[in-house]
């Protein structure tokens, strides 16, 4: 080969890498020169530190489909389109290992979409250019526009998007793109859950406080609209709605309430979360926290199964706690300690005043009591939920108040006349009485408390109705006036037992004519029948009869007359 | 100022050469272009060795056909994930294929080595494809785990049937564009087996740290490759006789005289 | 003389210049599966051996099968990413790609039938990524009671006319058995 061809050849090789030395060789003929320049090839485009942020294919003319959160900040399908399908890419850094899922979201048909190239600050993908499906989710819209964006998520997509299937399509060569707007490199798994529901522009909004440890032993992150807290067992779950505004208003983990310490309970009225400071409670009432002393007894008490929900907040008055349930209400002193009035026992003691009525504050839960039955024990009282013998059902009776110191000084249920079967009734005047197992007690201002057992209190328990009879209240223990003879004194007569008809009622003003004759000892005997009417026509005189006579009372003239 | 001058002397003088150069090779292929077509009338269509009688002019003969070219089979097979393959052993490159079998020892240096594929070197675009017998005769098991994950491999009794294959290792080059088994055989390593390929094809790029070929301009390598293809769709294959004849022993009816 | 390529009730007749691969993800596979490392700062993919990834509880695998008149590369996406980029103007791919049986009824799968497809009906945009120079096609349908996605990749626009006829006579020999 000559000097000149060797020339020509290397000029050619080195200058013109799509020229052969025919067509070098052309072009010299034709123009006359044989340094014909061309332009140079670019031999790389320079990295940048973005470069490493986007991950591969991040340019436009690249050919992918840009990140949803490159367009509008948020993880998630923007107006105008719809989830199409979804690929993943195995074992990827960006979830700690597992598989990364991309979700792409498809122009639905009529919106206005058009193709240009993002302009994130290196997710600088395509928008709304690639007329490709991957076809897993919303298979009932069969009309679909180009790929608008992606979405990505370390969950898998059919377990939070029902419209997808869980029919797994791959490409691993999309495992290192990514966006400035997204998280880096093993996300906590709090970050991954807030990126999976649409990072800042998603339904939790931006992070209000950085994620931290939490006192529940977990780690704990607050968002705009919620919470979102893994616990010590690793389960991730969120406060959102009512229960985070009421959770954050309280102060939220820098408040009374702490740290969330459970999963969210729910059963067909309430939902509740347990926190390192208490419980908080959303129902249709709204959301309420039950914290400090009275979550104690809110807990003993069944929660909500068994005084409800709260319905208020707590209130502090004169250092007692209180807070009101749907079915009870809790109480706490520092004299008293806390505990919950529930149910039946409530509604008694609701209808008895609460802490302001004579039972005053419970000084006890709710227990059983041997025999059958439970009872709840107060300042001044008792308030019992038994069946009596003979009886069909269970009774919720209290006592309290004076009745209920006179009783407790005498042994209580177990004294001479038991349980009450009843609550007290009220008489005018202010005197009460009440029945109870073996007896009776009653309680005047002149006389105080007494106790009645026997014949007479049952002959007396069988002339009283709806707090009224003709005697009034027992004012006096019974009494033996004379041998073989039992009487109990009332307000307006007595009942006396011995005269060989059983207990007989006397009163009014031929009670106060035999007491005046000297009663029992008189001349008259013991009675042997109540005070009974001689007719039935209005002012009829009225008669009792004794063992040795009568007496006659006429209401026209008032003379008792004996005969 | 005299730089300026310096500059263009030499350039005037690179020009100087080109066009001497041009002209020169201008006038030698109108002499060739005249030498073929004979020149001007009266002139003799060519020009023969002494003692050698000009060719009779006649019409053009006929060749026959070529033989059909019989294309190496492709590979059908699975693969140790369980992939249903039909590889294509002929095209734009060619194809390597590594019989080996998991329990034979002397295919223990070749799955090893296959390990380290940066100690692997083929052609440019060529595919190595590392085949062993089908699953009612080979641990497929025993297969993935020697096989590498750069090495693509295929469990096939049929490839085995159809090359042959003595027995394992055994290695067969096929030529891409023309399909055919260009070199075969055996050997303790790689290593050895890529001399071999190398010696078979003529070509380098099988040994390791072989000098790269000159580079030339790809226009140059397309019409290249396609003389190629015309010479080999007309049935002269590299190799072929006609390719290489002593002028002074051609036959009378040779169409051309090389000096 | 076609080479048939079966698996999965899946039948392809590869014409002489085409080669084939039928995969179902999701099994067992051999240690050592080539993957990317991934994360910020990888300037580059790598690939290094692991174990095979357990399936996401009810994540689902049905055949792919690629077709192609280009060497395939082992490791794949499954509508051809990683093969799509060795491409020239004279290659063309096929992917048939099958989805879950809870697909079929829906309006997205309901053509029947095996798509025969035109090249007015390619498009530059019609893929996955955007490759300059390559044409795209995708169509959903159900054949034989079984769920389909048929994406086709043309290589050039020069040669597609012709190209399309292969894909379509590749089409043509491909045989689907019922579920």
């Amino acid at each position: 080969m000559s000097v000149a061809e060797i020339v020509v050849n290397t000029l050619a090789r080195g200058w013109r890498r799509t020229a052969d030395r025919r067509s070098f060789l052309a072009s010299a003929a034709v123009v006359g020169s044989a340094l014909a320049t061309h332009p140079w090839r670019y031999a790389s485009r320079p990295v940048s530190a973005y470069d490493s942020v986007c991950g591969d294919g991040a340019a436009c003319a690249d050919g992918w489909s840009v990140f949803c959160c490159s367009i509008d900040g948020a993880n998630q399908c923007p107006p105008g389109s719809f989830v199409g399908g979804w690929w993943k890419a195995d074992q990827s850094g960006f979830c700690c290992g597992s598989a990364r899922y991309y979700v792409d979201c498809n122009a639905t048909c009529g919106s206005d979409w058009k193709c240009h190239c993002g302009s994130g600050s290196c997710d600088q993908r395509r928008v709304a250019c690639n007329q490709f499906r991957y076809g897993q989710c919303h298979q009932e819209i069969d009309c679909y526009g180009p790929v608008v964006c992606r979405v990505v998520t370390c969950t898998p997509p059919w377990q939070f998007d029902p419209s997808c299937t869980a029919t797994s399509l791959t490409d691993n060569r999309t495992a290192t793109h990514s966006a400035a707007c997204l998280p880096g490199d093993c996300p906590s798994q709090i970050t991954r859950y807030w990126y999976d529901h649409g990072g800042p522009g998603g339904s939790f909004g931006p992070q209000r406080a950085a994620e931290r440890a939490s006192k529940a032993g977990g780690t704990v992150a607050a968002y705009r609209d919620g919470l979102i807290y893994v616990l010590r067992n690793g389960q991730l779950h969120t406060l959102t709605g009512a229960t985070w505004d009421r959770y954050l208003a309280a102060g939220a983990g820098a408040g009374p309430l702490g740290d969330p310490s459970s999963t969210t309970y729910r059963d067909g009225v309430a939902s509740w979360v347990h926190t390192t400071g208490g419980l908080l409670v959303t129902s249709a009432a709204g959301a309420h926290a039950v914290i400090g002393d009275l979550l104690g007894a809110y807990t003993r008490a069944g929660g909500t199964a068994g005084i409800g929900v709260p319905v208020e907040e707590r209130h502090v008055v004169r250092g007692v706690t209180s807070q009101r349930c749907s079915h009870g209400i809790l109480y706490g002193s520092a004299a008293t300690g806390a505990h919950a009035v529930a149910g039946p026992e409530y509604r008694l003691y609701a209808s008895r005043g609460l802490a302001g009525g004579k039972l005053g504050l419970p000084v006890s839960d709710r227990a059983a009591i041997p025999g059958g039955g439970v009872q709840v024990k107060f300042q001044r009282g008792r308030i019992y939920t038994r069946t009596p013998g003979g009886a069909s059902a269970p009774s919720t009776v209290s006592v309290e108040g004076v009745l209920f110191d006179a009783w407790a000084r005498n042994g209580g249920s177990g004294g001479r006349i038991g349980f009450p079967l009843a609550t007290e009734s009220a008489w005018r005047g202010g005197s009460l009485s009440q029945p109870f197992e073996h007896g009776g007690m009653s309680w005047s201002a002149t006389h105080g408390p007494k106790f009645v057992t026997g014949p007479l209190w049952a002959r007396w328990q069988g002339l009283t109705a709806n707090g009224r009879n003709s005697v009034g209240v027992p004012i006096g223990d019974v009494e033996h006036r004379t041998a073989g003879s039992t009487r109990i004194s009332c307000e307006r007569g007595a009942v006396i037992d011995g005269g060989g008809a059983g207990p007989v009622v006397v009163h009014g003003a031929i009670w106060d004519a035999y007491q005046r004759a000297g009663a029992e000892r008189s001349d008259l005997g013991l009675p042997v029948s109540d005070v009974y009417v001689l007719s039935r026509a209005a002012g009829a005189r009225q008669r009792c009869d004794f063992q040795h006579g009568r007496l006659t009372w006429d209401p026209a003239t008032g003379a008792v007359t004996r005969g | 100022m005299t730089a300026v001058v310096l500059t263009l002397t030499v350039v005037v003088a690179l020009l100087a050469v080109l066009v001497a150069g041009l002209l020169r090779s201008h006038a030698t292929i109108l002499a060739r272009l005249h030498e073929l077509d004979g020149g001007p009338a009266g002139t003799p269509a060519f020009r023969t060795a002494p003692g050698i009688p000009a060719p009779e002019r006649s019409a053009p003969v006929l060749l026959d056909d070529p033989a059909p070219v019989r294309r190496a089979p492709d590979v059908v097979g699975t693969t140790p994930d369980g992939e249903a393959v039909v590889v294509r052993t002929s095209g734009d490159a060619g194809t390597v294929l590594l019989f080996l079998s998991s329990g034979c020892a002397t295919c223990r240096a070749f799955w090893d080595e296959l390990a380290a594929p940066a100690g692997i070197t083929l052609p440019p675009g060529a595919r190595l494809l590392v085949v062993t017998k089908g699953p009612e005769q080979e641990s497929v098991s025993a297969v993935a785990e020697l096989a590498s994950p750069t090495a693509e491999v295929v469990l096939s009794t049929r490839a085995w049937a159809d090359y042959a294959v003595p027995g394992s290792p055994y290695v067969v080059a096929v030529d891409g564009p023309t399909g055919r088994v260009v070199g075969e055989g055996t050997g303790g390593s790689w290593s050895q087996v890529a001399r071999l390929l190398a010696q078979a094809t003529g070509d380098l790029a099988y040994l390791p740290g072989t000098t790269r070929r000159a580079g030339k301009p790809a226009a140059d390598v397309d019409r290249e490759a396609r003389a190629d293809r015309e010479l080999m769709a007309a049935g002269i294959f590299p190799g072929d006789d006609s390719l290489y004849r002593d002028p002074a022993t051609a036959p009378v009816d040779d169409a051309v005289v090389y000096r | 003389m076609r080479t048939p390529l079966s698996a999965h009730g899946i039948s392809i007749g590869l014409p002489a210049d085409f080669e084939g691969r039928i995969s179902l993800r999701g099994r067992p596979g051999r240690p050592g599966t080539v993957r990317s490392v991934t994360g910020r700062g990888a300037a580059a993919a790598v690939t290094e051996p692991v174990a095979p990834e357990p399936l996401a509880p009810g994540e689902r695998h049905y055949p792919v099968s690629h077709v192609a008149n280009f060497p395939l590369p082992p490791d794949r996406g499954d509508f051809g990413c990683g093969a799509v980029d060795r491409m020239t103007g004279s290659h063309c791919l096929i992917a048939l790609v099958e989805y879950g049986p809870e697909c079929v009824g829906t309006a997205l799968f309901a053509p029947a039938g095996m798509p025969t497809p035109a090249v007015s009906a390619f498009g530059p945009d019609t893929l996955q990524h955007r490759i300059s120079g390559q044409l795209g096609y995708q169509r959903f349908f159900t054949v034989s009671g079984r769920p389909f996605c048929l994406y086709v990749v043309l290589g050039g626009a020069r040669n597609a006319a012709a190209l399309v006829g292969r894909v379509r006579s590749v089409l043509a020999a491909t045989t689907v058995a019922a579920a």
